[in-house]
């Protein structure tokens, strides 16, 4: 791992295009700013691997898990301003 | 007119499936954990239901269960971050299309929704991401039937 000692305000460039600034530090935390271009992901780690054990816990279900979710009137009912459609 | 040879699968829930290429979604950087499963097929589990097999063309043992959420989540409202619809080169929400995937505990007979990392589609071009709600209070593991619908 690459450490770097930086104080409030500096930043770090990655890769050209992706700017991460100490903003301040206080106690044991630290704020960081981080600029990147958009199609670059940026996430905590920790709700990553959150999203990362549902995901491998959801791909487990089995056909015959359907049956425990009891069926339902799809919902006509969406927010308005969310007009998502059904995939298929 | 020429003609689109459909995928063949061997999947393990399903047996022996064919994919029209149209019918699949592409996730460019595949899901959370599963890297290297990009191209999926999207299978009705019932006519009208909300629930819906997301089923790996590339790995036919891989398949998520997943559901719209609005019939069991009526208040659910996403907010998808600029960056990922520009990923997705999502207009408008007209195109869009936005799945939850499924967790079941056979044991205990719960059902959850993960309304933290939903799965959006472009209808249009047939590219989907999962996202990550940052910021907003929708929980991993919502459970179906807990709230009235």
């Amino acid at each position: 791992m690459l450490i770097l000692t930086r104080k409030e305000g500096e930043s770090i460039i990655i890769a050209g295009s992706i700017r991460i600034t100490v903003l301040d530090a206080r106690g044991d935390q630290v704020r960081i700013g981080i600029e990147a271009p958009r199609d670059v992901t940026v996430h905590r780690e920790e709700i990553q691997q959150q999203i990362l054990a549902a995901n491998q816990q959801a791909a487990g279900t089995d056909r015959r898990d359907v049956d425990l979710i009891k069926p339902r009137t799809p919902s006509q009912r969406r927010p308005e301003h969310q007009r998502f459609r059904k995939p298929l | 007119m020429s003609m689109i040879e459909p995928i063949r699968v061997a999947t393990t829930r399903f047996g022996a499936i064919e994919v029209q290429p149209e019918e699949t979604v592409v996730f460019d950087d595949g899901l959370l954990g599963f890297p290297q499963a990009r191209r999926f097929a999207l299978i009705s589990v019932d006519v009208d239901s909300d629930l819906y097999w997301l089923q790996s063309v590339d790995d036919g043992a891989l398949a998520f269960l997943t559901s719209l959420p609005w019939s069991s989540f009526p208040d659910y409202e996403p907010d998808i971050p600029d960056s990922d619809r520009e990923a997705l080169s999502l207009g408008s929400a007209d195109d869009a299309s936005v799945l939850c995937l499924l967790t079941v505990d056979r044991d205990r007979a719960v059902v959850t929704a993960n309304l933290l990392g939903p799965v959006v589609i472009n209808l249009r071009s047939r590219r989907a991401r999962q996202i990550v709600l940052h910021d907003q209070p929708w929980p991993i593991d919502a459970r179906l039937g807990a709230t009235a619908c």
